[in-house]
């Protein structure tokens, strides 16, 4: 497995990061360390069994909805009914 | 000020005598901190209009033991209309909508809400230097840390600007500093106390605690948030005793396991004859120590690394920008609306979290990580299983060193997630934990003993640990109190 | 050169419950943007999910229909990408541990049948909507239909023309009627399906490279689509080129698809199981429950009505079309006792009453046991079918407050029948007219009419005419026996 500047771009590429160049170096380094001693974990057989809890289920019930002023409130850029992005071509 | 030198449970009662008023309490804590916390940062907000607001309104808070005692809680922990800023600049301004399930019941319990103490950066880190409102330091020693994450929660009750904290574990983040503040911590079995309304770093690990100045506090603050909640799909639906009526000190009788795995070479001499002190008080009080071998050690840390900031990675996705948080500006695209906000958003602890998380998690790499951390993890859940099989509880020590001095662990993470050794396990098996005051090192700095039990043992782990407490003054002393 | 177009669909169905998945608030339709939303569903930070019961319901009947293989235990793992419609930055999907694989479906198209196999069957919830704004350069999330339910249902690539995508589709819908899951209204967007087209050269084995279109909603865009996806890829093709891998869209009011550029790479979506959701156990006898439960679908109950009520094979598919039709067919045909009668009058006569009412038959409250009165009055001839559709007006106009009996009287719509007395004013009429009845001696037996229109008239036209016509003849022939 290598980790090198590919491997950083690919991955703040998915997280949605953007490293710096004059990062690039020192993040790489320490995700290849991090990384490296990650995969030293010896693999071990799954013990099967069954799952020791149970999902538990809600009744289809309808509560009443938040406000929307307030759940709209932390927004940093809003209109009246919802946040704004900028444009989206879909 | 005097009447800080009191615990919780001492507070409690003389408010219900009528010896004092919760207000009394309150504004006491709001002098120390005034007076204290610009060298101690333990706090990022206070709540003065909230607390007094509870202190005053007890007519509406159930009776109980801690009725108008005030607690702080860490800024990890939703608390509605009030800022919950997890430390970060990404949350800087965020005032949740909603209380934490475990906010509503200290409000239920008349306990004042005094304000939001500091941590790690959403929790990530092991010495509270990672905040965006700057270190926290070690009351005991301002040129060192108190621990992380929980090191405003555990500072703020050794320096007496807090009765009593509510912190949160995942890796250790309230063993960790209250062993490092010499002050007394409880990481709860996991789904003992509902995660609704704390910021999840890591859903399978985490768990809300109290931090105070001994174990009959941590009981009685159990007592009012531990319980089942529908909102939480993995809290464990379960009845649960008193915690503070199961404090009768018994010992006599029980095996505790002293595991030799984590008495090497690795751990601080001082830290090892604290602990192993603490293990002899035990056998003199009754109980029968047993070697025993924990074979799995040395996975630990990289089961819990690659798990934890697999969550990570996506729980905190959801920080973009758009619905709260911190957003860039001058930005064209949404793409660059999420990267921006976040980039400029998270500090690099956190960020190197995410991408490590990313990591484990993408294509190619999944079996060969995460499942694999998947499958080592139900092996140490089952290898803990059959040493409790022989034992009540096992002793061994919170961390294998003192507080370090401040800056000395930024430079590298790798030798800071090392440090973890003894605190993570707990949480992968979702074990109860406890972090006794058990003495100080040369330099006086506290060292912490962990008790741990199995899964649903955490009354009698209390208990435990209250017997230690009863038999001995460390805690006393290290809060002052001696 | 033959080509042959292969094609595999991905089908989303929205199920018809009350609130959420992973929260209760409403899923209905046609509210104002985030009016029905909370913490949970906009993926504020220390929220969570809870699982409606009711999804799991819907998707083991939807399994169960398919055909599937039903795992113990299902398991919701992250699907994670950023979007602006997905406010936690992750989908809570199924990709490990579905609830439902290796179905399959029979289609018929054009007498033909075939089995067209289901690779997967799976939960998750749907993203919210983005509104764009036509003025400014910004785009506003909608998270109203995020949580809501959907099952996603994935087939192997065993589709050779649009009409039997369309067979298949129609079959989905019509299932998901029958049992109560879903409406399945493609234009209101309760299904959706994305195509997936490639072609090669007949006899070929091998797959050729395939293109997805997304998020089609009409049937008829579909077979557009898949034509014009098809035609593209065969000219491409012949002209020595290569199709390239892609995700497009369909304008169905230009018949043109274009590619959808920003979708261009696979994404890594990093799934792992959702670690605040727990496995669901899915117990064998709540599987046979369901499968005894199942209703009669549309086959089975169109061979049936044949069988039972001597329906045409034409007849008995048009009232099967769908289960509330086919259900007030059968109500009100036990209820008259006259199912061709029925039959006949739901086929022939009630869309035009529909339409005149500007009611559509889903909207419509039609009132079994009303409808069967009405339809057995004019059956016992009491009253004229223009009388009865000027009733079935009323019936559809009035919907639940409609009383037949009432209406009865109200209307005094009853049409004379007995013989008695028509004869009495048949008698009349040719005491009054000897004239006519003169010419009808003479042969001119024409006159019939108009005397048959006097006695009509006198009952102003409710009376039957058919006895009129009897007794009129009667009277004529027997020459006026008075």
């Amino acid at each position: 497995m290598t980790v090198d500047k590919d491997t950083v771009t690919y991955l703040s590429k998915l997280a949605k990061l953007n490293i710096k160049a004059d990062e690039m170096d020192e993040v790489t380094s320490q995700l290849e360390k991090i990384l490296g001693y990650m995969e030293s974990l010896k693999a071990v057989e799954p013990t099967g069994g069954e799952p020791e809890s149970v999902l538990a289920l809600r009744d289809d019930v309808v509560k009443p909805s938040a406000d929307k002023d307030e759940l709209l409130a932390n927004c940093a850029e809003r209109t009246f009914f919802a946040p704004v992005v900028p444009k989206v071509v879909e | 000020m005097e009447l800080l030198k009191h615990t919780a449970l001492e507070l409690g009662a003389m408010i219900a005598k009528g010896e004092i008023s919760s207000a009394d309490v309150t504004d006491a804590v709001f002098a120390a901190i005034e007076a204290k916390d610009k060298d101690v940062n333990a706090y990022i907000g206070l709540s003065e209009e909230l607390a007094m607001s509870q202190a005053s309104a007890l007519d509406a808070a159930a009776d109980g033991p801690l009725k108008g005692v005030p607690i702080a809680v860490k800024d990890n922990i939703c608390t509605k209309g009030v800022k919950t800023t997890c430390a970060s600049k990404m949350l800087a301004d965020f005032v949740p909508p909603f209380d934490a399930t475990v906010v509503e019941k200290l409000k239920a319990a008349g306990m004042p809400i005094v304000g939001k103490v500091n941590m790690d950066e959403f929790a990530m880190g092991s010495t509270s230097e990672t905040s965006y409102f700057g270190a926290v330091k070690n009351p005991h020693d301002l040129t060192r840390v108190p621990g992380g994450s929980s090191g405003g929660a555990a500072a703020a009750v050794a320096a007496g600007e807090a009765v009593c904290a509510l912190g949160s574990d995942t890796g250790g983040s309230i063993r960790q500093p209250a062993s490092y503040c010499g002050v007394t911590g409880f990481k709860p079995t996991y789904g003992y106390v509902s995660r609704y309304g704390l910021v999840a770093y890591a859903s399978s690990l985490d768990q809300i605690g109290p931090i105070a100045k001994d174990v009959a506090d941590c009981a009685a603050i159990m007592d009012v948030i531990a319980g089942h909640d529908g909102r939480d799909s993995t809290s464990l639906n379960v009845g649960h005793k008193s915690y503070l009526a199961s404090l009768k000190g018994d010992v006599k009788g029980k095996t505790i396991g002293v595991p030799e795995e984590c008495f090497g070479d690795g751990v601080d001499e001082d830290v090892k004859r604290a602990v192993l002190e603490c293990a002899k008080t035990y056998e003199s009080l009754g109980a029968r120590l047993l070697p025993v071998k924990l074979d799995f050690m040395q996975s630990v840390i990289p089961t819990y690394y690659i798990i934890a900031t697999a969550e990570a990675s996506s729980n905190l996705s959801r920080y973009d920008g758009v619905k709260y948080g911190f957003r860039a500006d001058k930005i064209n695209s949404v793409d660059d609306l999420y990267a921006e906000s976040r980039s400029q958003g998270f500090g690099a602890e956190v960020k190197m979290r995410i991408l490590l998380g990313a990591f484990v998690l993408s294509s190619g790499y999944y079996d060969a990580y995460y499942k694999k951390a998947l499958n080592v993890r139900d092996r140490i859940i089952a290898e803990f299983g059959e040493v409790f099989k022989r034992c009540d509880a096992l002793i061994f020590p919170v961390a294998p060193s003192t507080a370090p001095k401040l800056g000395a662990s930024l430079s590298d993470s790798m030798s800071m997630y090392l440090s973890d050794i003894f605190t993570v396990p707990v949480n992968l098996a979702g074990l109860p934990g406890l972090s006794l005051p058990c003495g100080v090192d040369r330099g006086g700095m506290p060292i912490g003993a962990q008790l741990i039990g199995a899964r649903g043992t955490d009354a009698a782990l209390l208990d435990l640990g209250f017997a230690y407490q009863q038999a001995t003054n460390i805690h006393r002393a290290l809060a002052g109190r001696a | 050169m033959e080509w042959e177009t292969v094609i595999g669909l991905e089908v989303h169905i929205e199920l018809a419950t009350e609130s959420k998945i992973f929260c209760s608030c409403s899923t209905a339709f046609g509210a104002k943007p985030n009016e029905h939303c909370c913490p949970v569903c906009m993926g504020f930070p220390g929220t969570l999910p809870v699982f409606n019961k009711r999804v799991l319901e819907y998707a083991l009947k939807a399994a169960i229909a398919l055909n599937c293989d039903i795992p113990k235990y299902t398991v919701f793992d992250r699907k994670n990408y950023f979007y602006p419609d997905l406010p936690k930055a992750y989908q809570i999907s199924q990709l490990y541990s579905p609830i439902g694989t290796n179905g399959h479906v029979d289609i018929d198209v054009d007498g033909t049948v075939k089995t067209i196999r289901i690779h997967e069957m799976h939960m998750e919830e749907d993203a919210g909507k983005l509104i764009h704004s036509d003025i400014d350069n910004v785009t506003y999330p909608d998270y109203n239909r995020c949580g809501v339910p959907l099952i996603e249902i994935v087939s192997e690539p065993d589709f050779r023309s649009a009409k039997e995508v369309v067979a298949y589709l129609e079959k989905l819908k019509m299932f998901c009627e029958y049992m109560g899951i879903s409406s399945c209204k493609m234009q209101e967007g309760r299904m959706r399906a994305d195509v997936n087209v490639s072609v090669r050269r007949a006899g070929d084995s091998a797959f050729g490279t395939r293109t997805e279109t997304k998020n089609l909603n009409s049937f008829r865009a579909i077979e557009h689509a898949i034509e014009y996806e098809s035609e593209r890829q065969i000219e491409i093709l012949e002209k020595g080129g290569t199709v390239r891998q892609e995700t497009r869209r369909w304008d169905d009011e230009k018949r043109v698809g274009s590619s959808m550029r920003s979708k261009e790479n696979a994404q890594d979506y990093r799934y792992f199981p959702d670690p605040d959701l727990l496995p669901i156990k899915i117990d064998r006898a709540q599987i046979e429950e369901l499968r005894r439960g199942m209703p009669e679908f549309a086959e089975e109950k169109k061979a049936r009505f044949i069988a039972e009520y001597g329906l045409s094979d034409y007849t008995s598919s048009r009232v099967t079309a769908d289960i509330k039709l086919a259900t007030l067919f059968e109500d009100a045909a036990k209820g008259c006792g006259a199912p061709r009668t029925v039959a006949n009058w739901l086929i022939e006569i009630m869309p035009k009453v529909l339409d005149d009412c500007g009611v559509a038959f889903e909207d419509a409250q039609i009132d079994a046991v009303q409808f069967a009165k009405l339809l057995a009055s004019v059956e016992g001839k009491k009253l004229n079918k223009n009388m009865g559709i000027k009733a079935l007006e009323q019936l559809v106009r009035q919907g639940a407050e409609f009383d037949f009996d009432r209406y009865l009287k109200d209307n005094a719509v009853t049409m004379e029948g007995d013989e008695d007395k028509i004869r009495q004013v048949a008698r009349k009429v040719l005491a009054d007219n000897p004239k006519a009845v003169a010419e009808y001696g003479q042969g001119k037996t024409k006159v019939m009419g108009f005397l048959v229109g006097q006695v009509m008239r006198a009952f102003f036209g409710k009376v039957d005419h058919d006895a009129v016509n009897r007794v009129m003849l009667e009277e004529l022939q027997t020459g006026g026996q008075r």
